[in-house]
Parts: C-alpha cells; structure tokens; sequence
C-alpha cells in the first residue's frame, strides 16, 4: 500500500470516528500473518495521534475462514462483549478492516523463550471461557449437528480435492472417527486460539488477534488447538502454547464453571494435528498451485509430515 | 535422530537407521514393496490410493502391520525434511519385528 492509498482512507475513517479532520501520516506494512496482510496507519485524528491497523485479504486466497467483512462484524460483537481485541474502527468495500494499534509483541519465539508465563496462560483461559459464552452472531448460521462428523468430513473433501493419497491422514481419521466424544453444546470458537495470534504487552494479554477463522466449534476444540505441540514453539514440556503447563490455561479457564475432561482434551489435540495438516497443505498450494512466491507458504508445507506423526501419536493413545 | 526409553533399545535401533540411510533401505520403493506384499495387492499403480481407499473403507482397521508401515513412512519423510526431528521409535508399533525384518534383509 502507497501513502496515497492510505491517504485516500482518511475521510472515510473521518466519518467512522466522527471526527473533522483525518490525516494519515506514514503507512508500513506489519509483519506476522500468514492468510492475511496488514499495514500500520499513523492516523492523526483531530489532531491526536491514533494509529491503525488496515487487515485485507492475502495476495493469494486461503479458501478457509470468514470473508472480511463478516470478521469484523465478529470482532464487532466480541469486543462489545468484553473481549481482548483491538478495537474495531471501520470495514472498506475491497479494501479491507481497520481497527486500532495495539502495543504489544506477538512474536511466539520470544515469548516462548521468555517463559514460563503462567499467569500469561492463566489469562488466555479465562478469555477463551468469555469468549464461549458470547452467542455466535446470525451470519454462521446453525451449528453443525455433530462437530466431529462435520470436521472430518470437511478435512476428508479437502484432502481429496488435493489429489493427493495420505494414508497416514486416512488411518488417523477413522481413529478420530471412532473415538469422537460425547458432543457439548456448541460455543463460539476463536478458531486460531495460540501462541502466535495475541499480543503480549509488559506480560499481560494485550490482544487477541486474526478472528478469520471464527465459527462455532466445540467447548474443547480452541483448548486443544492452543495445546497442541505444533503451536509450542520447541518448548514441548509447556503444554499450553509453549509458555506454561496445561494446568495453568486450564485454571483460568475452569475458573469460570466448566471442568475439562482431559481425555476430551487430548482428542481435539489430536483434531488439532489434522486440522494443522489441511491448513499447512492449503498453505502450500498457495506457492505450489497459485504462484504466491513465499518462502513461508512454501516451507508450511512441509510441516505436513509431523502433523502425520502427530496424528498417528494421539491417536495411538485412544486406544491406551 | 531417534529418542528412546531404552538406550540399548536407542542404539540398537540408531544404528539400524544409520544402516539404512546408508543402503537405502527404507527407501520408499522398499516401503511401496513391503505394502504391495502386506496387502497382496498387484504392483504398479498408485499404492497409496489404494491404501488409502482399503483404511477409508475400514478394510485395515487395528491391522498393526499397517499401522507400522504408515509410521516407517511418516518417519521416512520427516527425516527427508528435518534431519534432526526427534523420532519416539519406543511408539512404533512392531518395532521387534521391523528390527528381526532390516536385520534379516540387510
């Protein structure tokens, strides 16, 4: 994005905010998000600094998650709910969403090896418990019937549409199939829940971020996409997302009623491998298919075989 | 590398993979071999399709060969990819056997 782009948002962000006057001193882009591109926005807003954050569409798209549109309609409501996002400011036509800067680091590698953040964690569980009691707005219409069912059978089409054979995939599957818990009545999932996707600011929880995968799920499954090791960052012991044991997320959590069954636990880790295998294949078509020339999409791709090893590892387990 | 409870069982199995890596062993043409034996299938054709299909279906359910088989190639392509990923063979099923198979093959 040019400053001239930028400053052509200006009256637009004038109305949103009500102000009389905009200006949009410098624009750069930011770093960190592999679905989306973002560009800091040094606004100026009747005189007073306010920087912003515009969200758009990848270069190439992902073919998963809520269009831009209905993601800030979401961060919309979550934050009127009392949610940790950045405030929402105003959603463009083609161009994409603004909300507010916020300071923070979102860097996993340096959070992890900052750690144990126990508190950290403790506080990410407790927003996740927030976040489940908020109603899914009308635009995600009706839940799946049965969560498990609907997953599998959305990895199974995704997988085929690849043409590609991973029997390892195919093994895992029925496993999962086999042993799908007794379903929870289904909550509003962040749907990207990890280490990597909040801002960290002096320690404390500053933001959740990248909503674009949102949706209902099940009570268990952000839980276990947050614990599961291809989102701890090397720090395998640290269960929750790399910066503290299990118990720690599941304290701030349970805090607020609900008491996880830790075998349900462990089988939407083992979702979580799946899911991660899709996304990491998606991702790699991107550069393999699409053309998009980036490194990161590239070597996303080759994380596919220890999201097979995982798989085959957790789901060992349900026969323990 | 390989991790294992074990450290007689780690070394045993370390130099087995070293073997190999050496002799191209665990190649995936031996793999394919081996599956084209396990499921009595004709060669040729893409044998992973049919794999697939045969555990889509149920056909292999709890079948521990198979089992092993996914987990030799899954391990075969993590070491392609990261030489230095930590591989729990303690978790490999049929392990005894697959170490009397390599043995007894190279």
């Amino acid at each position: 994005m040019e400053d001239g782009e930028a400053a052509a948002l200006a009256p637009l962000i004038a109305r949103a905010l009500g102000a009389a006057r905009v200006e949009i001193g410098g624009v750069g882009p930011l770093t960190g998000g592999a679905v989306r591109r973002h560009w800091r926005l040094d606004a100026v807003v009747d005189g007073v600094p306010r920087p912003l954050v515009l969200r758009a569409d990848g270069l190439t798209p992902l073919g998963l998650g809520l269009d831009l549109d209905e993601e800030f309609s979401l961060l919309r409501l979550v934050a009127f709910r009392g949610a940790a996002v950045p405030e929402p400011v105003l959603f463009i036509p083609g161009r994409g969403h603004l909300t507010a800067f916020v300071v923070g680091s979102a860097d996993p590698t340096a959070l992890v090896s900052s750690g144990p953040h126990p508190e950290l964690a403790e506080r990410l569980g407790a927003e996740l418990a927030l976040i489940q009691r908020i109603g899914p707005p009308m635009f995600l219409g009706e839940p799946p019937r049965n969560i498990v069912a609907a997953r599998l059978a959305d990895a199974r089409a995704r997988l085929d549409a690849m043409g590609e054979a991973r029997p390892a995939a195919e093994w895992a599957m029925r496993r999962l199939a086999a042993h799908a818990p007794r379903p929870l009545p289904p909550v509003l999932c962040h749907g990207d829940f990890r280490t990597g996707n909040y801002l960290v600011a002096d320690g404390k929880l500053a933001a959740l971020l990248d909503w674009e995968f949102a949706g209902w799920g099940d009570a268990d499954e952000d839980l276990g996409w947050f614990c599961s090791r291809c989102w701890r960052f090397g720090a395998d012991a640290r269960e929750a997302g790399g910066i503290a044991p299990r118990a720690a997320l599941l304290r701030g959590y349970e805090a607020e009623g609900r008491v996880v069954d830790p075998a349900r636990l462990r089988f939407w880790e083992a979702m979580a491998a799946l899911k991660w295998l899709v996304i990491a294949l998606l991702q790699r078509d991107r550069f393999l298919r699409q053309g998009e020339r980036s490194l990161d999409l590239a070597l996303t791709g080759r994380r596919a075989a220890a999201c097979e090893y995982e798989l085959l590892r957790l789901t060992r387990e349900f026969n323990a | 590398m390989i991790s294992c409870a074990d450290p007689a069982l780690a070394e045993r199995c370390q130099a087995i993979a070293e073997r190999e890596r050496q002799e191209g062993w665990a190649s995936y043409a031996a793999l394919d071999a081996e599956m084209t034996w396990l499921l009595d299938l004709p060669a040729g054709g893409d044998l992973r399709a049919r794999l697939a299909a045969e555990i889509r279906r149920g056909a292999l359910d709890d079948n521990a060969q198979v089992e092993s088989w996914l987990w030799r190639h899954v391990c075969l392509r993590l070491r392609e990819n990261y030489p230095e990923f930590m591989i729990d063979i303690s978790l490999i099923p049929g392990l005894d056997n697959l170490i009397y198979k390599m043995e007894r093959d190279v």
